[in-house]
Formats: C-alpha cells, structure tokens, sequence
C-alpha cells in the first residue's frame, strides 16, 4: 500500500461518484471507519449528503492534507508562518458562499466527522453573530422576538453585566 | 473478529443517525458558482441574499457548537434573540468554557454558594471581582507578598529584598486571632521589637470604607488587581495576595 495512493470512491444521496485518495477521504472520520470496515474497494454510500456539499467537503480535505503534507516538508521556521497564511487565505477563499451552503457544510461536516472543517464553519457562523446587539442579530437572520415585554425585561435584566 | 463486528456496528449506527436526520437540500441557484483555476468568480455574493436562522436548519448540538466559538458577551446577546436561542444559549456547557477561560490565570477565587449554574457562576465571579470588601477569613487565607514603597525612605527599603535583591519578596500572614507574621522568619522587620497586630476600620485620614490598620501605621486601603487579587497599601507600604489554590469544589 505504501507509495501508491489508493483511490476510494464515495457516492453522494443524489448519486454522484467521487474518487479521491484514501487518504483525503480519510480526514473524515465517519468514511475512515467505514473503509476499515469494508475496505477500501468498496464503494462508500453518504446517505445524507448531497453531490454538492460532498464536493465542498472533499475540496477541503484535500487542501488541508496538502497543507499538512506541506508542513512536513518544511525546512526553515519562517515557511509554518507562510504556509499558514497561504491555507487561511485559501480557506477564506472556500468560505465566500451562500449562508444555506454554508449551513450544509456545517451538517455535513457534522455527519462526516471532519473536525477541523466544522471548527472553521462554526467560526464562520459565529463571525456573523460577533458585536451585534440582539436586534441586530434578529434583522440579520430574520429572526421573529417571541419573548413578551416582561420575559424579554427580565432575560435583559439578568444578562445587565453583557450590556454596561 | 469481535473487534471487526463492533466497528462494523458503530457504522451502521452512524450511517442511521445520518438518514434520519432530514437532509435539507441545496437549491442550485443558492449554490454558488465554483469556478475553478482562476478563481474569479461569476459568484453568487454572500450579502445578495438574505440570511436565515441557522437554529431553525441545524440541529441543536450544532448551534451550541457555534455559540460555543462566541465570547461570553456575545453569547449574551443571543440569550436575548428569542426563546429558543436563549435555551441554548445557557448550556452549562457553553458557560462552563467560559467560567474555565475566565479563571485560569486569576489569583484569586471566591467562595461562592453551591448549586448554581455554570452562567450564573459567570456572573457572580464576574461581580465578585469588583468587590473591595474582605471578610477576615479571606485576609488570613491569603498569602501576602510584602514591600515598602519607594517613599518610605531609604531607611526601610534598605531592609526589604524588593531593593535590594537579596532574595525573594518578604511574605506576611495575617492570623484569625489578630497577629500578623511575616517571612523570611529571622528578618529583622519580624524580631519581637516590631510585633503586628492587625484590624479591620471603617475610616482612615477621614475617609469612611473599608480598611485594615497594622498597629500605629496609616490604614491599609483595599483594592483588586486585573487578575483578580487583592492589594492593600497605604503611603508607605503595599501588600498583594498571593495566587491561590483554585478550590476544587469550582
């Protein structure tokens, strides 16, 4: 197995085949379990993602295994600080997308255990939340206030400190 | 051959978790177009659609992962968006981070009554942390580093390792029964000639709050650091609270 790079094929709800490197395939914990129980000839059904969140998710696993390939071949301490940079603009790059997209990447990346991939879509979420008010939040996402006057008084009162 | 079973269980259970949560599917004109080498983009632009409540599409572990990214404050805020954000927003789990990264590196933690939530623990440390007032057991529980101020005189900073770097800071231990010790124990600051005694007061100089008199000299006025110790001083003198064991029981 050692030097040649095993292809796995993995295949979306709507049907769509993906063949990639075992090893990308395997930053997914979920599909990693599922080759050591299949092995890898065996073609991996994703019940639950669709063709083109699968896509998404794979492009990421594919550079983060070439940054972390990357971070091996280093020789001199100052490439980390470029390498690191080249992958968060990249990533800044990947994350230009619809917030629907981006909640299916969220799930997906749930569902198929890419840890470092729902770490960075969490953020991303959190980014749009970040130093709004609580109205603003509402506009931002379309969110309806259900609280009466009173609740909503008595959660602002107990949330003071957030607010001085 | 059991080892290979189970593994071939735990798939099967995931694989099943994952069909029964409802796959919410894209709509093509909400995906934006990849364009691949160049990357310039005949791109849907994020802002050119409106964004919508990720709590009514990902599941509730999920949104507490994303609250979990947010600072105590903004976590705050979204208690206040609605009722439902709110119910996630005070997971213990989520304040329990928050009460970790907030007391790592203070020296000093109150004791605070049992049984309160992680947010409400928060709070309360929060609070706390702005308090001036120190109860005697607290004053004794303390260590207390100990210097002379440079106004003090030469007299005294002659005396005292801050100055003349001989050794570590001079420590003091204020007792329940109203002494006050100090180390290293054979420094001539300590011998019997000087013995402490120590007290709480409510004025100093005609100023009414919170002090503490060691013997004749000026009250001690009480204040906190940025890390959350205690700090007593006058004109001459300063005293700061040691970093303490955080209790087990937090």
């Amino acid at each position: 197995m050692a030097g040649k790079a095993v292809e796995v094929k993995l295949y979306s709800c709507d049907g769509e085949d993906f063949r990639v490197p075992s090893t990308v395939a395997s930053r997914s914990e979920t599909v990693k379990n599922m080759l050591e129980d299949t092995g890898e000839e065996d073609a991996v059904p994703l019940p639950n993602v669709h063709g083109r969140t699968l896509s998404l998710v794979l492009d990421f696993c594919k550079r983060l295994v070439q940054y972390e390939k990357d971070l091996q071949d280093i020789t001199e301490d100052f490439q980390h600080g470029q390498l690191d940079d080249e992958f968060n603009a990249w990533k800044q790059d990947f994350l230009d997308i619809d917030q629907a997209v981006l909640y299916e990447l969220i799930m997906a990346a749930n569902f198929l255990n890419v840890a470092e991939l729902l770490d960075l879509c969490c953020k991303e979420v959190a980014r749009l939340i970040k130093g709004k008010s609580p109205e603003e939040i509402r506009a931002y996402f379309h969110i309806k206030n259900d609280f009466t006057p009173q609740e909503e008084e008595e959660v602002r009162r107990e949330n003071q400190w957030a607010f001085e | 051959m059991g080892q290979r079973t189970l593994r071939a269980q735990r798939s099967a259970r995931l694989l099943g978790r994952g069909l029964g949560r409802l796959s919410v599917c894209i709509s093509k004109r909400q995906l934006r177009v990849r364009k691949s080498a160049a990357g310039q983009a005949t791109r849907t632009k994020r802002a050119s659609r409106p964004a919508k409540d990720f709590a009514q599409i990902v599941p509730e572990a999920l949104v507490e992962d994303i609250f979990k990214k947010l600072s105590p404050k903004d976590t705050a805020a979204c208690g206040l968006v609605c009722k439902q954000w709110k119910a996630i927003s005070i997971s213990q789990a989520i304040w329990k981070e928050h009460c970790e990264e907030l007391w790592a590196n203070k020296v000093f933690l109150p004791s605070l009554e049992q049984n309160l939530s992680f947010q409400q623990l928060f709070k309360a440390l929060l609070a706390d942390s702005k308090r001036t007032e120190l109860g005697a057991q607290e004053l004794c529980s303390c260590q207390w580093t100990f210097r002379f101020k440079p106004q003090a005189g030469h007299y005294w900073t002659s005396f005292d390792p801050y100055y003349t770097k001989e050794g570590p800071m001079m420590q003091r231990q204020f007792k329940l029964d109203g002494s006050l010790t100090g180390s290293p124990a054979h420094h001539p600051l300590w011998s019997p000639h000087w013995e402490s005694r120590w007290r709480f007061t409510k004025t100093s100089m005609g100023k009414r709050g919170h002090f503490i008199k060691v013997n004749h000299w000026p009250a001690l006025s009480i204040s906190r650091t940025e890390d959350w110790g205690w700090r007593l001083e006058n004109c001459w003198v300063e005293y700061r609270s040691l970093k303490q064991k955080h209790p087990e029981a937090l």
